[in-house]
């Protein structure tokens, strides 16, 4: 066949395969121009309402999109099952934690706006009881518009870890009283809290919350760096 | 700069460790029809337009361009490599040769070009009519308002078939008088014209455009195919 004997070299794309696409990861595209376009003609809550609506028009596509205050969309892919494992776990624990002392604790699926007018969803974060008193009901629909006294990122297989950092930083400058970058790869987390420096620690068994999460020791070895030594077998 | 921050973050694979290629699908579509509903009635189509002029410069260096269909889906289309840069620029030469004695317009392949049906549109290959250059008036505007009479698509590495061929049929919706959409792996020339169906040209030497550009003939294997055979070997 003439277009069989022509396929030397470059790979051929086929109707059905996947292909990956060759664009960094996450990928970040600067929607700027829509945002200033819109100034003072969409509210914020408007524009929230834009996440509400990508979410269910974007379902099943593998990803997730987050908007940071210079007006990047980032999308990143869905985290894969061990990391989902591990997003589960922190966000029952918290949220057995809360049973008994308060507040709000939420897992991944929590739509955020944060003083700064990024659009962020942090894997898991708890809203401290004041935070709670001066927000809407939860029926409201809108997003959480206030930054989390308690934020935690886990990296996954396809995060890189600078962005990661910055986004840590900046949960703080918006007011987080207390940050966890949990690194199952290196086995490390990074402690983030508002006026020292962030502190890392190499391999620790368990993780304590105190004082912001009064008494809450997140046991992450056993929990989280556990799944991937079964995973590596 | 905030730019330069995120540009960095995205060139640099800095931890090092793990692969930086994405497991999303390609060509990455995301729809973003709560934006344009949220801003109809408050933007016109020129503001609209203006986004993508925003986007290629809040973008730059990234490794993609936008496109937006009908439906709201927002395109990021890896650039082509060098290959298909190639390709698109022999194309784009021969047209021009023909244009300059028998008049409409060649446009670059980075020219936007906003389709009846609200689509943005970078198409790699297009040549308006001496008529549709008169209907754009004197003055020609940043982009393109009518669907161009003659499209041409080259498929790149990245590329999959159907959304291709979803592409060439939306040019003959919104206007388009002759499509061509050219498959170097395959080498083959699908041929799109209104009310009849495509055509599929396998391995053609050349093929003809009349009669929208009477007296057009590409010499696909000599200029595209060619350039394929001489990579592989």
């Amino acid at each position: 066949m003439a277009s069989a004997a022509s396929v030397k070299g470059a790979a051929l794309p086929t109707d059905d395969d996947e292909l990956y696409c060759d664009l960094p990861h996450p990928v970040w595209v600067n929607i700027r121009p829509i945002l200033e376009s819109v100034a003072g003609k969409l509210t914020d809550e408007e524009i929230d309402q834009w996440f509400v609506g990508f979410h269910e028009l974007n379902e099943g596509r593998g990803f997730t999109l987050e908007l940071t205050a210079e007006g990047e969309l980032v999308i990143s892919p869905m985290v894969n099952r061990g990391g989902g494992r591990a997003e589960f776990r922190l966000a029952t624990a918290l949220g057995i934690w809360e049973d008994e002392h308060g507040g709000e604790a939420y897992g991944p699926d929590a739509n955020m706006r944060l003083p700064d007018g990024s659009r962020i969803r942090p894997d898991a974060l708890w809203l401290s009881p004041e935070q709670v008193a001066a927000l809407p009901p939860v029926s409201d629909d809108g997003a959480i518009t206030v930054c989390p006294a308690f934020v935690a990122e886990i990296v996954s297989g396809t995060d890189r870890l600078p962005p990661l950092h910055r986004k840590m930083e900046r949960y703080i400058a918006n007011g987080a009283q207390l940050g966890w970058l949990i690194d199952p790869y290196r086995r490390r987390v990074y402690v983030y809290r508002p006026g020292v420096d962030m502190e890392m620690l190499e391999d620790p068994e368990t993780i304590s919350g105190d004082p912001v999460l009064e008494g809450f020791a997140f046991e992450v070895r056993r929990r989280i760096f556990a799944l991937h030594e079964t995973a590596g077998g | 700069m905030v730019t330069d921050v995120a540009l960095k973050d995205i060139a640099a694979v800095t931890d090092g460790d793990e692969s930086c290629y994405i497991d999303l699908p390609h060509p990455l579509s995301i729809n973003i029809r709560p934006i344009l509903e949220s801003v109809a009635g408050k933007l016109t189509d020129e503001e609209i337009d203006q986004w993508f002029v925003g986007f290629a410069q809040a973008n730059e260096g990234r490794g993609f361009y936008l496109e937006l269909t009908a439906e709201g889906e927002l395109v990021i289309n890896p650039m082509v490599n060098l290959h298909s840069g190639i390709a698109e620029a022999e194309g784009i030469a021969d047209l021009m040769i023909w244009s300059r004695e028998r008049g409409g317009l060649t446009l670059s392949s980075r020219t936007i070009i906003r389709l009846p049906d609200g689509t943005r549109a970078e198409p790699d290959l297009s040549w308006l009519s001496p008529e549709q250059v008169t209907e754009l008036g004197p003055v020609l505007p940043r982009t393109v308002t009518v669907c161009p009479a003659f499209v041409g698509e080259i498929m790149s590495e990245t590329d999959r078939l159907p959304p291709l061929q979803r592409k060439m049929e939306r040019y003959i919706a919104n206007g388009a008088l002759l499509g061509w959409l050219i498959d170097p792996y395959r080498r083959r020339v699908h041929v799109y014209r209104p009310d009849t169906d495509t055509e599929i040209l396998e391995d053609p030497a050349s093929v003809s455009a009349d009669p929208v550009m009477p007296g057009f003939v590409f010499e696909v294997r000599q200029r595209i195919f060619a350039l394929h055979e001489t990579a592989a070997e």
